[in-house]
């Protein structure tokens, strides 16, 4: 490769002070303890997945060249969108072109990707370069293909940990919101999707990991079905402009979750017996071939639930267990999907991004602090996606009653009554 | 080593006893997924776990072909978290995890293998220390004096982990012995110190060469096996 002095710009690794030690690549300071190598130099632990960088490293950039070719109609999409999708879609255009920031607050099942379509392929007109990136693998996974079929002339890339793909120069970057570390000033449309999603919220490095990976003239749109607090805030505070879509693409509504509240559920499960009430509930999605999603909240919990669960179904229908690390996570999702398991027991894993039709879901102790607001308000959002049949149990067993699933149970409520009443209201109103 | 906080917790000896708390690096579900070989019967040869204190089949060849085994002690099995663990300190470089391992390290040597004995770490090849910029043995053990006699050759290309079982037993003797210090071997206790027995190769390799150059009593310690 030819390599010209001028195109790049150049700058050590690492800053050194006197008691830290600065990366350049990820903006994170650690204390010099923590990055001693016995060579008197320092390393960077905190982005070292990416590769170990040290005191003597030099990082190159090259300013982006925006080289893209002329696609005069990039959109080979040819779906229709509801009327509110439309003015969504409007508006982000609109936020695109004015180089803006810009947080989309829509439903479970609202549509949101088809929503971007418009504005990215405006985009791609004029030559911007365009990252779409999110906390969550399954996530991009799930996005590649259909973007990827919605823009079939669009040079698109798809990067993150797991994958051996070597990185190419596209129009279209959809990654992990870790490897836009990679990229400094780079991108003129970013889209954060699931911004609310573990490892992204609360974390320092990917927010810097965010600023640095765009333009300083670009726009940023954030999706979300929950959004977090600090970014309602950044809302209020007139920071940061907020789209609103309360309503899914069928037009039906959320359906409401049932809280159960039975303070001795855990001690009646561990002796094997379920509640006559949840007994019934179950028993019903199994005469009716419904499927159904059982979360727990721990890793632990899992194989005694099968076991209980396994036991009562006796035998009319299949179904297994599983969490992060399965090895087997893919194909058992695979095998739920196509009808092989009528119901999983489950981690948080399944909680964003999963769409099975005609789904149930039934959380058990709903009240465990690793269930916020915002993960119930996910979980109940699996229920009724497909059009076909948009109704469907949500159960949050719990054994008292705790703020977090009352709040999750009143949003849902509040956002249906939103999407009853702005039909024709405004979308872009700041929401209370 | 999960990223999750560590629950300091005070109990009333410690507070008797007017120490400072010991730092921890790991949790104690880690902790727990650790195995540790001493708690159970062993192989007198490479410390693996057994069901009775016997020497294993792959000993018992080792033992045909140089006479005297080393009784080896390991302290952890090699399992998914060790795995995990060496990925991260060995292959990605975080020299801090070193310390997670080295207090107990070095206090294994000191009880064992206390006076009369060279501590002889296993050498790292120049091209591997160039990228690393630490050598994880002494970085494991490290606090202790070495001994620094042997070194790798310089034809060496390939690294050990990227071979496999049978290219590793195949392989031909890969370090050579520093010529200045052959005096010091002669009639020494020589203690090898690796951070992972997987075969043996390694091991058995230089401790031939501390043979050949005369050596009374060659024994190893390793972290992982």
């Amino acid at each position: 490769m030819v390599m010209d002095e001028g195109l790049f710009s150049k700058r050590a690794a690492l800053e050194v002070q006197k008691n830290i030690i600065i990366c350049n690549r990820c903006g994170q300071k650690t204390p010099k303890k923590r990055a001693f190598l016995p060579n008197q130099q320092y390393y960077c632990p905190a982005c070292i997945m990416l590769g170990r960088l040290t005191t003597q490293h030099i990082l190159y950039t090259i300013e982006e060249p925006n080289l893209f070719l002329d696609i005069p109609d990039p959109l080979t999409w040819k779906g229709e969108l509801s009327k509110n999708q439309l003015r969504c879609s409007n508006k982000i255009i609109q936020i695109q072109r004015d180089n803006k920031n810009f947080l989309l607050w829509a439903v479970t099942g609202a549509g949101k990707t088809e929503i971007l379509f418009a504005s990215l392929a405006d985009a791609f007109k004029k030559h911007k370069r365009v990252c779409i990136a999110s906390p969550r693998v399954d996530v991009c996974n799930e996005l590649y293909p259909r973007l990827k079929a919605a823009f079939e002339c669009v040079t698109m890339v798809l990067l993150h940990g797991y994958q051996a793909e070597k990185y190419e120069y596209t129009q279209l970057v959809i990654c992990t919101t870790h490897q836009l570390l990679r990229f400094k000033g780079a991108f003129d449309m970013l889209i954060i999707d699931e911004v609310d999603a573990f490892p992204f919220k609360d974390d320092v490095m990917l927010m810097n990991a965010v600023n640095s990976a765009r333009k300083s003239v670009s726009s940023l749109i954030m999706l979300t079905a929950t959004p977090t607090h600090s970014l309602m805030k950044q809302v209020r505070r007139k920071k940061l402009e907020v789209g609103y879509l309360p309503s899914r693409y069928h037009g039906h509504e959320l359906p409401i979750p049932k809280i159960i509240i039975r303070t001795n559920w855990l001690k009646e499960l561990q002796r094997g017996k379920i509640c006559n009430k949840l007994r019934k509930i179950i028993n019903s999605w199994i005469d009716n071939k419904e499927p159904f999603l059982v979360f727990v909240s721990r890793i632990d919990f899992l194989r005694d639930v099968n076991l209980v669960i396994n036991k009562f179904v006796n035998g009319r229908c299949e179904g297994e267990t599983v969490f992060s690390a399965d090895k087997e996570r893919i194909e058992k999702v695979q095998k739920m999907r196509n009808g092989t398991f009528q119901y999983l027991v489950t981690t948080t894993i399944l909680e964003r991004g999963v769409t099975f039709a005609g789904l149930n879901i039934l959380v058990l102790g709903a009240d465990d602090e690793l269930f916020n607001s915002a993960s119930l308000v996910q979980i109940a959002g699996r229920v009724g996606r497909s059009a076909q049949e948009p109704d469907g149990d949500a159960i949050f067993l719990c054994s008292r009653k705790k703020m977090t699933v009352v709040n999750a149970k009143k949003q849902i409520i509040l956002l249906n009554l939103k999407g009853r009443k702005i039909k024709n209201e405004s979308l872009f109103d700041v929401p209370e | 080593m999960c990223q999750s906080r560590i629950n300091e917790y005070f109990d009333l000896e410690w507070v008797l006893s007017f120490q400072r708390p010991k730092k921890k690096f790991l949790c104690q579900n880690c902790k727990n997924n650790f195995v540790a070989l001493l708690n159970y019967p062993r192989c007198l040869g490479c410390g693996r776990k057994m069901n009775e204190e016997d020497i294993c089949v792959d000993c018992r060849k080792w033992e045909r072909e140089y006479s005297d085994l080393l009784g080896n002690i390991a302290l952890y099995e090699y399992n998914e978290l060790m795995k995990k663990y060496f990925e991260r300190f060995k292959f990605m470089g975080d020299y801090y995890y070193s310390n997670i391992f080295n207090e107990e390290l070095k206090e294994i040597v000191q009880k064992e293998y206390g006076k009369g004995w060279l501590y002889v770490p296993v050498p790292l090849s120049k091209q591997s220390f160039q990228i690393r910029m630490f050598n994880q043995v002494e970085a494991l053990f490290s606090g202790l004096t070495f001994t620094e006699l042997l070194t790798v050759r310089n034809d060496e290309k390939r690294q050990q982990s990227k071979l496999n079982r049978r290219e590793r037993l195949r392989r031909r003797q890969p370090f050579i012995l520093n010529s200045d210090r052959r005096v010091e071997v002669e009639a020494a206790n020589i203690l090898l110190l690796d951070d992972i027995y997987t075969t043996g190769g390694t091991l058995y390799h230089a401790a031939k060469i501390m043979k050949d150059a005369g050596a009374k009593k060659i024994k190893s310690i390793t972290l992982a096996r």
